[in-house]
């Protein structure tokens, strides 16, 4: 005889046969006692939902299911739900930093352009004024590279203590320049020697 | 099971919105539903049993079998109600009133009878309580609905195996609180 076949028993309406199926019988008693079967209050509601709702079912084909006892649910929207609304923002257009960069430089190559056009960079005004920006140039672009070598070697060595020589060797170092490497400088040399001409 | 040999023409009669027919299925099957939902703590018990019939009104069109396939039908829908509810209440973590309360805590007989009506719930809901969901349901199908093995495994989604597992460790356990003394009454 298994565990369940007491209950089983009882479950029948049968009598128990062991004290421990008479107290489960109790039980199942008292279960039935504490959870009554009756018809529902709200039976009227119900079946005034229920046949309305089969009626309808039958008619159409398509019952409409309301809830018998929720009136006071939410109410449905005849629209449906809102439907979501397209946010319009303004994107700003230097959001990067390269685009701030690019930026900065079309400002720049517009503003050299504009005055490359109206002749107002250095090299496109008088000769006189070309020749003192190339010395002027001359002095800036040398100076790091001359000077300091021969100041260095003056506290070095402690021998060249001629002033002159380092001017010349300064000149001579222009002097080079322009006829070797710097061609810029070649070409204002020549319409130097040409307008002396 | 009042209705017997009749079933199949009042199920027929049902298809086509007879409100006889629906008022016999009803008288026949809503008193069970409701104590079934009440001992499953349904918040709303009567709401349980209107909707339970307002789905069975809506899925009779695909439904096939005899009266016991019928009721067991029914408390499929019920028992998914009862969860549904319950998932709710997890959701809002608010316990509304039941209104079944309002109807208890009102006076039906005379004081004595009330208090030993009152006294035998308690005991029993302690007893229930101490079971795991599984087995309350079960025990509660089987004792409250009066369904087979078979009808509370397609309720519950199980294998008659599991149910009948559920059952022995349910009941194995009231016995134990029955010899604990706390269901002596």
């Amino acid at each position: 005889m298994g565990p369940d076949d007491g209950f089983e028993r009882l479950l029948r309406g049968e009598t128990p046969k062991t004290p421990e199926e008479r107290a489960l019988g109790l039980f199942l008693h008292d279960v039935g006692g504490a959870f009554p079967a009756g018809i529902p209050p709200a039976e009227e509601a119900h079946l005034a939902a229920i046949v309305h709702a089969a009626q309808l079912l039958a008619d159409k084909g398509e019952p409409a299911v309301r809830s018998a006892s929720k009136a006071d649910g939410r109410a449905r929207h005849a629209s449906g739900l809102p439907k979501r609304r397209r946010v319009m923002m303004k994107v700003p257009l230097m959001r990067s930093l390269a685009a701030k960069v690019v930026a900065g430089l079309v400002v720049l190559m517009s503003m050299f352009g504009g005055l490359a056009l109206a002749g107002a960079l250095p090299g496109q005004g008088s000769d006189d004024d070309a020749t003192d920006v190339v010395e002027i140039q001359d002095v800036s672009d040398e100076s790091p590279e001359t000077e300091a070598p021969e100041t260095e070697d003056a506290d070095d060595q402690g021998e060249n203590e001629d002033a002159d020589d380092q001017g010349e060797d300064v000149n001579d170092d222009q002097g080079d320049d322009d006829q070797g490497e710097n061609e810029d400088a070649d070409d204002q040399g020549d319409d130097d020697q040409g307008e002396e001409d | 099971m009042a209705l017997g040999e009749s079933f199949a023409g009042v199920l027929e009669a049902a298809r086509v919105g007879a409100e006889w027919a629906w008022r016999a299925l009803y008288a026949d099957t809503a008193p069970d539903l409701l104590r079934y939902a009440r001992a499953s703590r349904a918040p709303d018990p009567e709401d349980v049993v209107g909707e339970t019939f307002l789905r069975a009104v809506g899925g009779l069109g695909s439904f096939e079998g005899d009266e016991r396939g019928f009721r067991a039908w029914l408390f499929t829908l019920a028992r998914n109600r009862i969860v549904d509810e319950h998932r709710k209440l997890v959701r809002r973590r608010t316990e509304p009133l039941p209104v079944e309360f309002l109807a208890e805590i009102g006076p039906h007989a005379d004081a004595e009878t009330e208090a030993m009506r009152a006294l035998v719930k308690d005991h029993v809901r302690s007893v229930l309580d101490r079971l795991t969901p599984d087995q309350r349901d079960v025990l509660l199908l089987r004792i409250l609905g009066g369904l087979t093995i078979e009808e509370v495994a397609t309720v519950v989604r199980k294998k008659p195996g599991a149910v009948k597992a559920l059952q022995a460790r349910g009941i194995a356990a009231i016995r134990n609180e029955i010899e604990l003394g706390a269901v002596t009454l």
